[in-house]
């Protein structure tokens, strides 16, 4: 207790006193150690002191003595000499002697008994001098001068010794005890001087101790009083700062520095703990507030709410009551952890209740310690009343919202209490803005419908307006009516009279003339019924006759191409192993073929226009455009052959006219060949004019809308009695013109034909030897519609006659396939560059040492490829370019591009953006070169193997991962142009001209997409397509792009192979390419092809028809029929199927649609319930159709069995086993 | 109870009764128009009360068309809003040329405007030959009327100015016959027209449509029925086959818009996706 009283004391002493006690203790100690140590040292010096007194006495002493001893031994000289001289040393001795005394007796005027001692030895001198020494001075000078005076003075002297000696002794007794005396005075004070350091040597150990004591406590002190409680002091504001408000701060009743820090701490903590409580409650007030507006219903929010708050006031119970502003009442809208209770509403009345009380009174209720009977919180485990309820009010500028109510098993504290205050106004906010929103979105809902609601109805009014306007136009054109069948009806009362007489009269007349009718009736059936039979038989004729031609026309055509191709290959000679004769013989059969080709067109273009075939296209057609193509393409006929060539305009023509352009130009081209053919000097003219009113009347047209155009020559000319038969098919001036002049003499025949399908007609005059002139009369505009004879079925143009045409003459003319070399650079090491064919690997290298890169020629060759070299950028870009090697090796360092712009040109080009590049440089830079596309990068000097496997990188980057596509087409435009559309990094195409090739290509690889067009020479792409389908292996998914197109009938046959077909037109590149990039570039295949076989015993080697418009249904039922063993008959629609069973007598049952174009479900079911030997035939009818009038209709119809669509698999399988076992 | 609310139970009852009775179900139609439609279809056939008119329904068979007619709004003109047609002709038909066959289906044809619409567009595009047209309805008697092909000649002239509108070649003239009061469309325009009945609400796929016009139709139905039947005409398309709606009508909204994308968002042509199966 004391020393806690003394440490509470101390402690409570300011530091600044503390620190000032320490100090003055220390003080105290040190300035009595020195106040010591200078007395000590005091003393010490008054000891010296007197010491030295005591020698200067003891010196004063001695001398005395001495000067009595010499005035002694001058008076003892003076007296055995008698030397006068020798006096005055003893007078000088005598005052010395006195002298010294003298100061001696004052030195030592401390000591008395010195004093006494002196006193007795000045009175011995004064006795000595006056009873030995005047004596003898006295007798020496008496005697002095006598002779005698050595006895004398002996004499004298020893009177003298006589006296003096005692007296001297005594002298010499007193000096020393003097002397004795002064001696011991300083023995006595050395005495007390060593006592005294000794006792000052204690003083200074003891304060020593005492400093060092006092240090010690001052640290200890100072340790115990400040340091440690400001260390815990700074621990505790750590923990503040570390938000740790888990402390008491003790030392705050102190009265010093640190009771005040620590109260500041105290002060500084309580504000912490309330900053940390706002903290909490604003991060929870802003998390909840946040929660409650993604609350999208009052509901939810009040879920939100209540189960937001709850835990974070520990509250085990929460409900929350919205208000219902209409009837003042508080629902329950949502709780957290509540239970329902019997007698709990979940609706209040203000007032009622403590929610309604917190509802009226418009602030917090808060009880405690509320009873055990209260409602429970409950759990899992268990159950207990809250300890502690509060019921908040939401309010919203004092306008209620809702009340909130907690129960928790603690008593809500302050923070909790606060965070609900503050959580009030948001939560009321969001509350609001929610009813806010909702009601916003009811009425934008009511808007939403009411909008529709009105496009409805506007719709209907539509309808009803109709219906009022025809309503009230039969309602007035029946009154108009009734009021003319009133006047009319009096009328014809009178008239009906008169006539009632007449018919009697005529009734016998009509009797007669009916029975003659009858008669021709008769007649004219049977003559009807004839012609019906001619005009079938007719059109029978007609389809053989252009079967024929169209068959004709592609068995000619074919084998004329090929003849065409080679023989002009043969007359161009590039091999050079040809004589001129046999050039010759080459050039006549290509010419012979051409005239030949020529004619075969002549003749198809005739029968076309007979049959009826030739469609006519109305277009705007351009006079001045037509006159000018007029002059291009027959210029250079009039050079050669030195006629003058001229095409005129009349003025006041429109400048364009409403006809079929290619048929204007076909004859006109006719007809000026012709002109030049038969002129040999002179000129040729057409002249484009309005037609002389003659001309028009023989052309039937009328002059004001039709266009002349006039061919006049200064040829050979007509005779008059040919004139009548040029005209006509297959007739010729005479026989030996065509020998003379060539030509098949159709063309004039066609002419004709074609002016008269334009709606026009030709006319000739001519004189013979003077020259002929034609004139075609067209009208100005043409009705396409009426001129497209024969039916819609015979209409379509067997397109492929042209295309075939088109390419024999394209072929043959394009008889060099590579460009021109005339630009290659000269090779830089031997290298492959003439050997190369399309089909090989080419690599590349582009490498400026020429021993190294005939080493990588050399090694290229030896891996099989084939090699290209360039000694610079420039030629290497070049050879990339024309080549398209499969890969390149590049050097960065080249004489003049560098390898780096080599690659960025390389890759800028589309044509060789692809190809794969790798790098071999002495230089190290492969990041850039990878930056830069290249497939490697190799630093010289290269490794064998390196190299080899920089092929392979080459060659794998070349093919790697990429999708191959099979492109078959005959026409090398059209694969070109695919190609590019088709084009990317990861497709290789694969180009194919026939079938046969590609089933060849097949052999030896494998395609993920096959694109084929139809109209292939030799193999049609059907037989291709029947072919691939056998082979063995699954068929990779095929586009057909199809220059023609598709019957029906065709297009179901290419259904079992594939869905994707594309008719070549506007758009269709477009689509093939959508088709194809579904098959390269996504997982999807086409699964038509491979069929897996489960035999279901029961079905196996039935035969069932399909009947069906849908094709996908039709391939999906017959694929999933076969693979269960299944036969299956096809068929389209209702008349195919009636045919098919006709023809098909295997067939046990039928599937059938409804919904068919033509002849539908029903109607087909009945025709086959009318054939002998099919009533009984099981028929299965396949509907979309759902209701349930429509399977009595398919049974009515005649059906055994109804399913609808989409198909049930199993249930048609055992559909099909239930009526085939029957 | 309010009139108009007993009115409504009694539409409920008709329905119910139309469902139970004949099959057909209206419950996802568009309410309030289909009230009106019973309305009018009870006034029409002189029931005081749609009760009564149930009540007809219930027992006499003869009254089903009439009543399946009176339900439905037939009402159409010839390329009624022509650049649609206009649209269709220019965007939509070059792609079709590119298929060997193309099937159209014109689903809730009414008396058959559209059609005859469409077959006069296709037949100038040359394209006519190549397709097969399904005009579908679920009212027999809107379907006779369509085949018919005969409509009031007051109407031509608003015909023939839609025509020109939509970029009709020639005239239409070209195309009907006008006797009396009416006009009668050339009947080789139906020669690759197959009309059938089809209802969108219970009937399912029947054909492998490359274009599928449905228009001012689903106004008439519940989202629910709508979906369901862009559903039908999903499953009924071929990749990449297009859809024309009304102008009225958008997928945006609808679950099934995912499968189809805008061709022409302003005219309503929209395409399906070729990767939705």
């Amino acid at each position: 207790m004391p020393r806690q009283w003394a440490a509470g004391w101390l402690a409570n002493l300011p530091i600044q006193r503390k620190l000032v006690l320490a100090f003055a203790l220390i003080l105290v100690a040190f300035v009595l150690a020195v106040s010591a140590i200078l007395y000590a040292l005091s003393e010490q010096s008054k000891v010296e002191s007197w010491a030295r007194h005591t020698r200067d006495v003891m010196d004063g002493i001695t001398l005395t003595r001495r000067a009595a001893h010499e005035a002694d031994l001058a008076l003892r000289g003076f007296n055995m000499s008698g030397d006068l001289q020798r006096l005055p040393g003893y007078d000088t001795n005598i005052a010395a002697f006195h002298k010294n005394l003298d100061s001696v007796r004052a030195l030592s005027a401390d000591a008395p008994e010195v004093q006494v001692r002196l006193d007795h030895a000045h009175d011995l001198g004064a006795k000595w001098i006056e009873q030995a020494a005047q004596p003898l001075i006295a007798q020496t000078r008496r005697i002095a001068g006598s002779t005698n005076y050595d006895n004398a003075s002996y004499k004298t002297g020893i009177d003298y010794l006589g006296t003096s000696g005692p007296i001297l002794r005594e002298l010499d007794a007193e000096f020393d005890s003097s002397m004795k005396t002064e001696r011991d005075a300083l023995d006595a004070r050395n005495a007390r001087l060593d006592h005294t350091i000794e006792r000052l040597r204690m003083l200074v150990i003891g304060m020593l101790a005492l400093g060092t004591v006092i240090c010690l406590a001052a640290i200890w002190l100072a340790s115990r009083l400040m340091t440690r409680p400001i260390r815990h002091l700074t621990d505790l504001m750590t923990r503040l700062a570390g938000k740790d408000h888990a402390f008491e701060i003790d030392g705050q009743n102190r009265g010093d520095e640190i009771g005040a820090t620590a109260r500041a701490l105290q002060v500084f903590k309580e504000a912490a703990i309330e900053t940390n409580n706002q903290n909490w409650i604003k991060s929870n007030v802003s998390e909840i507030a946040g929660i409650l507006q993604s609350a999208a219903t009052r509901g939810e929010f009040a879920r939100a709410l209540t189960a937001e708050v709850a835990p974070r006031i520990n509250a085990g119970v929460a409900v929350f009551y919205g208000l219902e502003e209409q009837d003042k009442r508080l629902d329950l809208l949502g709780s957290y952890g509540f239970r329902q209770r019997k007698h709990l509403g979940t609706r209040y009345g203000l007032g009622e209740g403590l929610v309604g009380q917190a509802a009226l009174e418009r602030k917090a209720i808060v009880l405690e310690q509320v009873p055990a009977d209260y409602m429970t919180i409950h759990s899992g485990i268990g159950e207990a009343p809250p300890r502690s309820v509060i019921a908040m009010p939401l309010l919203l500028q004092d306008h209620l919202l809702g009340v909130l109510e907690f129960g928790s098993f603690a008593p809500f504290n302050r923070v909790q209490q606060r965070l609900l205050e503050e959580l009030m106004p948001f939560a009321a906010l969001s509350l609001e803005n929610l009813n806010r929103t909702l009601h916003t979105q009811e009425l934008l809902t009511h808007t939403q419908a009411q909008a529709k609601e009105l496009q409805v109805s506007e719709e209907e009014m539509r309808v009803q307006q109709e219906e009022l306007t025809a309503t009230n136009e039969e309602l007035q054109g029946k009154t108009t009516e009734l009021v003319e069948q009133q006047q009319r009806l009096r009328a014809s009362e009178e008239e009906l009279r008169v006539q009632a007489e007449e018919l009697q009269a005529s009734n016998e007349e009509l009797r007669q003339k009916s029975e003659t009718l009858n008669e021709q009736k008769q007649v004219l059936v049977s003559l009807q019924i004839e012609t019906e039979l001619k005009a079938e038989e007719l059109a029978r004729a007609s389809q053989y006759k252009s079967d024929f031609l169209a068959n004709m026309s592609h068995e000619l055509r074919t084998p004329l191409n090929s003849l065409l191709i080679l023989s002009r290959n043969l007359a161009d000679n590039e091999g050079g192993n040809l004589d001129g004769e046999q050039v010759e013989s080459a050039r006549v059969i290509y010419e012979s073929g051409s005239n030949l080709l020529r004619l075969i067109n002549d003749i198809l273009d005739l029968s076309k226009i007979e049959a009826g075939k030739m469609h006519v296209v109305g277009e705007d057609f351009q006079l001045q455009h037509f006159a000018q193509s007029l002059i291009r393409r027959f210029k250079h006929v009039a050079n050669e052959k030195a006629v003058q060539f001229d095409v005129s305009i009349a003025d006041h023509l429109p400048a364009s006219i409403y006809t079929d352009g290619a048929r204007v130009e076909q004859i006109a081209n006719n007809l000026v060949g012709n002109a030049f053919k038969f002129t040999r000097e002179g000129s040729v003219r057409v002249e484009i004019a309005r037609p002389t009113p003659e001309l028009a009347l023989r052309a039937n047209v009328k002059t004001a809308e039709a266009i002349a155009f006039t061919v006049i020559d200064t040829g050979i000319g007509i005779p008059q009695d040919k004139l009548g038969h040029i005209f006509g098919t297959f007739e010729q001036m005479d026989a030996s013109t065509s020998r003379k002049y060539g030509g098949s003499g159709l063309g004039l025949a066609i002419a004709r034909k074609l002016s008269e399908l334009l709606g026009g007609g030709i006319t000739v005059q001519s004189v013979l030897n003077s020259g002929s002139t034609f004139t075609v009369v067209l009208p100005e505009r043409i009705e396409t519609i009426g001129h497209t004879a024969g039916s819609h079925e015979a209409a379509m143009p067997p397109p492929e006659l042209r295309t075939v045409a088109a390419t024999a003459a394209a072929s043959a003319f394009a008889s060099s396939p590579v460009a021109p070399r005339g630009l290659v650079p000269k090779p830089w090491v031997p290298d492959d560059r003439d050997l190369l064919s399309e089909s090989d690997t080419t690599i590349l290298a582009i490498e400026d040492d020429p021993v190294f890169a005939r080493t990588l020629v050399d090694m290229i060759r030896r891996k099989g490829y084939r090699a290209l070299a360039a000694g610079d950028g420039e030629s290497g870009l070049y050879l990339a370019r024309e080549f398209k090697p499969t890969g390149i090796l590049l050097d960065v360092m080249l004489p003049d591009i560098d390898g780096w712009a080599v690659i960025e040109r390389l890759k800028q080009d589309n044509v060789t953006r692809r190809i794969p590049v790798h790098f071999i440089s002495a230089i190290d830079e492969a990041a850039r070169a990878r930056e830069l596309g290249a497939v490697g990068f190799l630093t010289k000097p290269v490794e064998r193997d390196a190299v080899l496997s920089a092929f392979e990188r080459l060659l794998q980057s070349s093919a790697g991962n990429r999708r191959r596509m099979l492109l078959i087409d005959d026409d090398e435009d059209s694969r070109l142009a695919i190609s590019r559309l088709i084009a990317s990094d990861k497709v290789q195409i694969t180009e194919a001209a026939s079938a046969e090739d590609a089933l060849e290509l097949l052999d030896h690889a494998s395609f993920d997409c096959i694109v084929l067009d139809l109209g292939l020479p030799g193999m049609s792409g059907f037989e291709f397509l029947e072919v691939v389908s056998q082979r063995p292996g699954t068929l990779p998914p095929i586009v057909i792009h199809s220059g023609r197109d598709l019957s029906r009938e065709e297009s179901v046959k290419l259904r079992q192979y594939t869905d994707s077909i594309v008719i070549k037109g506007t758009r269709s590149l477009e689509r093939l390419l959508d088709e194809v990039s579904l098959f390269l570039h996504s997982v999807r295949r086409n699964a038509s092809a491979h069929v897996v076989r489960d035999i279901d015993s029961g079905l196996s080697g039935r035969t069932v028809l399909v009947v069906d418009d849908d094709m996908r249904n039709i391939f999906a039922l017959s694929k999933i029929l076969r693979e269960k063993g299944l036969s299956v008959v096809m068929a389209q629609d209702g008349h195919k199927a009636l045919r098919q069973l006709e023809e098909n007598k295997s067939i046990e049952i039928v599937l059938m649609d409804i919904m068919m174009p033509g002849m539908d479900g029903y109607e087909t079911m009945r025709e086959i319930r009318t054939r002998p030997g099919h009533a009984k035939l099981p028929i299965i009818a396949v509907t979309a159709k759902a209701m349930s009038g429509d399977r009595d209709k398919c049974l009515e119809a005649g059906a055994n069995d109804y399913l609808a669509k989409p198909i049930d698999i199993d249930k048609l399988l055992s559909m099909l086993r239930i009526w085939l076992h029957a | 109870m309010a009139r108009s609310e007993i009115e409504d139970v009694e539409v409920e009852l008709f329905a119910r009764a139309l469902q139970l009775r004949h099959g057909y179900d209206f419950s996802h139609y568009a309410p309030a128009s289909f009230k009106r439609r019973v309305l009018n279809l009870a006034s029409n056939t002189g029931c005081r009360t749609i009760t009564e008119l149930t009540s007809r329904l219930l027992r006499e068979d003869a009254l089903l068309p009439a009543v399946i007619a009176g339900l439905s709004v037939p009402v159409s003109e010839m390329f009624r809003n022509p650049s649609v047609f206009r649209a269709l002709r220019d965007e939509v038909f070059p792609v079709l040329d590119s298929y060997p066959v193309i099937n159209i289906w014109q689903a809730g044809c009414a008396f058959g405007q559209e059609v005859y619409s469409l077959a006069i567009l296709l037949e100038e595009a040359g394209l006519y030959e190549r397709c097969q047209i399904f005009a579908t309805d679920f009212s027999d008697a809107a379907l006779v009327r369509a085949q018919e092909g005969i409509f009031p000649t007051r109407d031509a002239r608003a015909y023939s100015e839609n025509y020109l509108a939509a970029g009709g070649k020639r005239s239409l003239s070209d195309y009907y016959h006008a006797r009396y009061e009416f006009m009668k469309l050339d009947e080789r325009l139906q020669r690759n027209v197959t009309f059938a009945n089809h209802n969108l609400v219970c009937d399912g796929v029947f054909c492998e449509a490359h274009l599928i016009l449905c228009r001012n139709v689903l106004i008439y139905f519940t989202d629910v029925l709508q979906d369901h039947a862009l559903s039908l005409f999903r499953n009924s398309l071929v990749r990449n086959g297009f859809l024309c709606l009304g102008n009225r009508e958008n997928i945006d909204f609808a679950s099934s818009a995912r499968h189809f994308v805008a061709v022409n968002a302003r005219e309503r042509i929209y395409r399906k996706h070729a990767d939705s199966a």
